[in-house]
């Protein structure tokens, strides 16, 4: 930030500025007027500053890719890109620092280590549209900069979820409540509604001891699972000795088998047979053997190796049937096995009821079988068939025993099974009632949290929004005096997030959308106004205001008070930079209808590839005229034509400012000067006076330092003819007048004008000042307000 | 003389909007006896620095009804 005087702009290379151009500012003048038909420059000047100040590539920001290269002239390379900006203070220069996609991120603004450059506000006449004429969520948007709280509305948000949160753990708690309190109803009503009610009930049966059914139940439980697991191994048991039965009658039936099988074989025993196998294999493997390896007699191997193989044959049932018996020997054995493993079981099963019997848990409760019956079971010495004979014999009394038990511990079950429900359900309802009311009282907070931020932040937003409502139609009164237009108000729209309404007075009306009712130059007007009230709000003495060709279409009366409201919020900002197109506003000061010492006047001529942007201080008339008069040789033609049209506008200001009596005229047909010089008369002129202060605001205490009577200044100028002979008409009659006569001419309208025109703000005195007309400052009076009768 | 003007302009000068509505929120929930004043000033500063995680406004508040209940937060 760096509140101090703008000297100079210069751009090299920059959008336009196909050659180096530099815009010179007046030190002493904080408004600058830059005027220039399309496409002589203006918007180039205001990016360059924009993006000199603002690191922002102005308006291309909002265009695409390749239309941002534009940024950099067209004849010119991104490394020649420069623009520099001279304050009092110092000098910053921007450049384009990087290659690749053309962005804001590298701009690189040096020194960077001094304080930046002034921020740019800028206002173009889209951004007008998007204030004032558009939806109330895009004019949201356009003021977002200035109303946006991130860090209240990340809260917010952040508050709205955590309510949220609370208020669904608020009813998953209250379900698991009343799901718990659903239980006990439940429960009370299938044990018929007993007492006053299910939660005296409930608390009754919690309450209730049950440990010593408890505890019995689960000795009980003991034994009667060691009684199942009994039961269980005698039925294996059972179930094995079956399979032991069977495999046995299997075996039976093989031995039988084999035996009628050797019979058949006429007596040869079944071994035999394996014998004879072995020796045809052993032939088989020698089928070159000439004698019987056992009786060493000559022999063919091959034919008794036939031989062997028939009687193999032949004794073939009685080797299956030795295999079955094998087979059927096995599987006995196995059954065997398993059988003997079941009863073994059995037989330990019996060992761990009787040592439960037999131990402490179990002393003082019925025994079910006779102390001798009893040693034997626990007896780890004693044989399996012992102690389950010994068990079995007492089996009837034992199970009618272990029936009854296992009917008492179902009945118990049912009690504990009971009480656990109840207090797994009071348990539930204990804490949930704690959970609903701690998110019940969580959810009040945090909905009041949210609502008072969500108030506050409303109240925030539309505070400003007023300031700058207030501020605005201050400004826009000032533009449009007397004209029931006012009361503009931006107002945060009810139950829309993001959305500004934009409302207005219009006569009886209130509070109606002024896009519908104002026209065009009135929304321009209001658009600048919101503008500058938001610059001098969040800018102000820090910044650089410029309107970017806004103004399209103002009457003469609208862009003087304009002119002035401008000239005054100037003060507020370090420099106010205006361009247009718009002739009529650049003749407001070229005839010194507007205080031109106040602002510096820059004017630019046609662009061309060749040459870039041009720019130029601005002459006024005055200066012109001066310029020319001076000049050597005279340009006479020039010194008439321009001393001509210059008295036209004075005499023109002194016929509107007494009513001059002028003919009608239609259309566009002006007055001539002869006209215009006649209007006035001269008894009135005679009581026609100017006084001159020589500073501003002058006190009602001060003197004039100078008095000019009107009337000899307009009998001066004699020749006024002259002006169409000589500056117009080009006839023979204008070669009649001397050079001495046309620059006389020009003194006089000269004299006149320098008479009217005030020298401190370099205007005509236009304003009322009570008994007298004044020129903006005060410093010059022109002597009397109205004509007299 | 100017490191005196420093401090008077450093003084005067205005806290960001969000610290605004941060320190009128907090004020309104004392007001409205919401929040104790050491409440809202923890209140005060989560919304300064835009506490963007609900679970860190859960526990917040929960704190302050802990504090209602006879425990400090």
């Amino acid at each position: 930030m760096t509140a101090c005087k703008l000297k100079k702009l210069s751009l090299d290379a920059f959008r336009g500025a196909t050659q180096p151009v530099s815009i010179e500012f007046s030190g002493s003048k904080r408004l600058t007027l830059i005027f220039g038909e399309n496409g002589c420059g203006k918007s180039s000047i205001v990016d360059a500053l924009v993006f000199l100040c603002n690191k922002s590539l102005g308006w291309l920001d909002e265009v695409s890719e390749p239309e941002k290269e534009h940024l950099v002239a067209i004849n010119r390379q991104r490394t020649d890109l420069r623009v520099q900006l001279e304050t009092e203070a110092r000098t910053w220069e921007g450049r384009i620092d990087g290659s690749g996609q053309l962005r804001k991120e590298i701009i690189r603004v040096t020194p960077d280590n001094v304080p930046p450059p002034p921020s740019v506000r800028i206002l173009r006449r889209r951004q007008i549209l998007n204030l004032v004429d558009t939806t109330a969520g895009d004019r949201y948007k356009a003021l977002r900069d200035y109303i946006e709280l991130p860090g209240i509305e990340k809260s917010e948000k952040a508050l709205t979820d955590a309510k949220k949160q609370a208020e669904k753990e608020f009813k998953s708690a209250r379900d698991v409540l009343s799901g718990a309190q659903q239980i006990i109803s439940r429960l009370w009503k299938e044990a018929n509604s007993p007492g006053e009610s299910e939660h005296s009930w409930a608390a009754s049966k919690e309450a209730e001891d049950t440990a010593s059914i408890g505890k019995l139940s689960a000795i009980y439980g003991k034994l009667i699972t060691a009684h199942d697991a009994i039961v269980e191994r005698e039925n294996e048991v059972s179930l094995e000795l079956g399979k032991v039965t069977t495999a046995q009658a299997d075996y039976d039936a093989a031995v039988e088998a084999l035996k009628a099988a050797e019979q058949a074989a006429a007596g040869q025993s079944g071994d035999l047979v394996d014998l004879l196998e072995r020796a045809k294999s052993y032939l088989d493997g020698k089928p070159d053997l000439e004698e019987c390896p056992i009786c060493e007699k000559p022999n063919d191997a091959t034919a008794l190796g036939a031989e062997l193989g028939k009687r193999i044959q032949s004794m073939k049932a009685v080797r299956d049937a030795q295999a079955k018996l094998q087979a059927t020997k096995k599987a006995l054995d196995g059954r065997l096995a398993v059988y003997n493993s079941a009863l073994d079981k059995h037989a330990k099963a019996i060992l761990s009821l009787g040592k439960l019997l037999n131990s402490e848990e179990w002393k003082g409760q019925p025994k079910p079988a006779s102390d001798e019956a009893l040693t034997v079971w626990s007896d780890e010495a004693a044989k399996a068939d012992e102690r389950i004979k010994s068990f079995k014999d007492s089996a009837t009394t034992w199970e009618t025993q272990v029936t009854g038990l296992r009917t008492q511990v179902t009945t118990w079950k049912a009690v504990l099974d009971l009480q656990k429900q109840i207090k797994d359900a009071l348990a539930i309802i204990r804490k949930n009632e704690e959970e609903v009311k701690t998110f019940d009282k969580l959810c009040a907070l945090l909905k009041v949290a949210e609502e008072t931020l969500i108030a506050e932040r409303k109240k925030f937003v539309t505070r400003e929004l007023a300031s700058i409502s207030d501020e605005a139609v201050r400004l826009y009164a000032l533009i449009h005096p007397g004209e029931d237009l006012g009361g503009i108000k931006f107002l945060l729209k009810d139950n829309a997030k993001n959305s500004l309404v934009l409302a207005g007075d219009f006569y009886t009306e209130k509070g109606v959308p002024p896009q519908g009712i104002f026209s065009e130059s009135h929304l321009d007007t209001l658009g600048l106004c919101v503008h500058f009230a938001l610059a001098k709000k969040y800018g102000g003495e820090d910044s650089i205001v410029i309107l970017d060709d806004v103004v399209a279409s103002v009457d003469h009366d609208h862009l003087g008070r304009l002119i002035d409201v401008l000239h005054d919020e100037a003060e507020n900002f370090v420099h106010v930079l205006l361009t247009t197109h718009y002739r009529p506003w650049k003749e407001k000061y070229l005839f010194n209808f507007a205080p031109k010492e106040e602002v510096h006047l820059l004017d630019l001529s046609d662009w061309s590839l060749a040459s870039g942007i041009q720019c130029f201080k601005m002459l006024t008339a005055i200066e012109e005229l001066r310029a020319k008069k001076d000049a050597k040789p005279m340009d006479r033609q020039a010194v008439a034509s321009k001393a001509g049209i210059l008295l036209e506008r004075l005499l023109r200001f002194l016929n509107e400012a007494y009513g001059g009596r002028l003919p009608a005229k239609r259309g566009r047909e002006g007055h001539s000067l002869g006209e215009l010089a006649g209007g006035l008369k001269k008894d009135f002129l005679k009581k026609v006076s100017v006084e001159h202060f020589g500073k501003a605001k002058p006190q009602a205490t001060d003197q004039a330092i100078k008095r000019v009577e009107l009337l000899p200044l307009i009998e001066a100028i004699q020749n006024w003819v002259l002006r169409n002979q000589v500056g117009c008409h080009y006839n023979e009659f204008g070669a009649l007048y001397s050079n001495a006569e046309i620059a006389e001419f020009g003194a006089a309208t000269l004299a006149l004008a320098e008479a009217l025109v005030c020298p401190v703000g370099g205007d005509l005195p236009t304003k009322s000042g009570g008994a007298y007309w004044e020129s903006k400052k005060g410093a010059l009076r022109l002597h009397p307000l109205v004509k007299p009768d | 003389m100017e490191r005196k003007m420093n401090q008077t302009q450093e003084t005067a000068k205005p806290s960001t909007p969000d610290a605004q509505v941060s320190k009128a929120s907090s004020a309104a929930l004392v007001a409205a006896g919401t929040l104790d004043e050491k409440q809202a000033a923890a209140f005060q500063v989560m919304l300064e620095k835009g506490t963007s995680n609900a679970s860190e406004w859960t526990v917040f508040f929960r704190g302050v009804l802990k504090g209602k209940e006879g425990a400090k937060p």
